[in-house]
């Protein structure tokens, strides 16, 4: 692709889900909680921010659309904000970083990370021309890990001792899973 | 789907699971055993370490997709 579109905010429906670039109007109490709850944190190995309305307000306006993106999932029936995804880019390299958060406990297990990732993977292999996804769940993230394998990312690289638990002081392993667009394309086909 | 069986892997889980041993698949797998979902791979694993009173390594952790590897891993 030579001319890539220019940066808009992202939409997405699949089956049971909204995918939309977030903005400071979706700031909600519920968001802000799961947002600040150390037992959605810890797997990721990130501190609790006590984030406000104001705080996240301003890291939103870090997100451009283009090479970093932070989109809610939201429930269709409902618009219940339960969880987010957010994508770095490096377009010329046509590569792509992925990170997800599944804050609503009452939606886990559920396959949401499956079907909402699902399409943010069609959306960026075939209509932005990235061709190499990657993400880099901690080793003790185990449901994370699940979706990982199950969605059919390939294991690229064991990352030992690469972090320090924020909690503990530990090191902690991780994991490089990688997805190129021919194989996620290849799997397209083999499930329709 | 196979019959259920009885083996170490399958009672660990079916505790793990909460349900009868005799209802677990003896060819269960992470991507087609209906309740083995994200939540409840956590609670296999989890169970799983309680059993071998460590930790399981990287490698292990990323290797399990299905009963097998947890009878391979709870009999070596």
């Amino acid at each position: 692709m030579d001319k890539l579109p220019a940066a808009e905010p992202l939409k997405i429906k699949t089956e049971r889900f909204e995918l939309r670039s977030l903005t400071a109007a979706d700031i909600t109490p519920h968001w802000i909680d799961w947002l600040n709850d150390p037992e959605i944190l810890n797997p990721l190995n990130t501190p609790p921010r006590n984030h406000t309305v104001q705080s996240l307000a301003s890291q939103l306006k870090g997100y451009d659309n283009w090479e970093h993106y932070h989109v809610g999932i939201f429930v269709s029936e409902s618009q219940l904000h339960i969880g987010l995804h957010e994508m770095n880019l490096n377009r010329k390299k046509r590569l792509m970083q992925t990170n997800v958060l599944l804050g609503d406990k009452t939606w886990w297990g559920k396959d949401v990370v499956l079907e909402t990732r699902g399409a943010l993977l069609d959306y960026f292999f075939f209509e932005q021309d990235i061709e190499k996804a990657y993400g880099m769940p901690l080793a003790r993230n185990f449901p994370m890990i699940f979706n990982y394998k199950v969605q059919g990312w390939t294991l690229d690289k064991i990352l030992h001792e690469n972090l320090v638990s924020i909690t503990t002081g530990e090191k902690l392993d991780q994991y490089r899973f990688v997805m190129m667009r021919d194989d996620w394309a290849r799997l397209r086909e083999g499930s329709s | 789907m196979m019959a259920a069986n009885t083996s170490a892997g399958a009672a660990l889980i079916a505790k793990a699971l909460g349900v009868a041993v005799k209802d677990v698949p003896s060819d269960a797998r992470m991507d087609e055993y209906a309740l083995w979902d994200s939540f409840s791979h956590e609670q296999i694993l989890t169970e799983l370490e309680k059993t071998l009173g460590r930790k399981l390594g990287p490698d292990e952790v990323v290797g399990i997709e299905c009963l097998g590897d947890i009878d391979k891993i709870l009999s070596a």
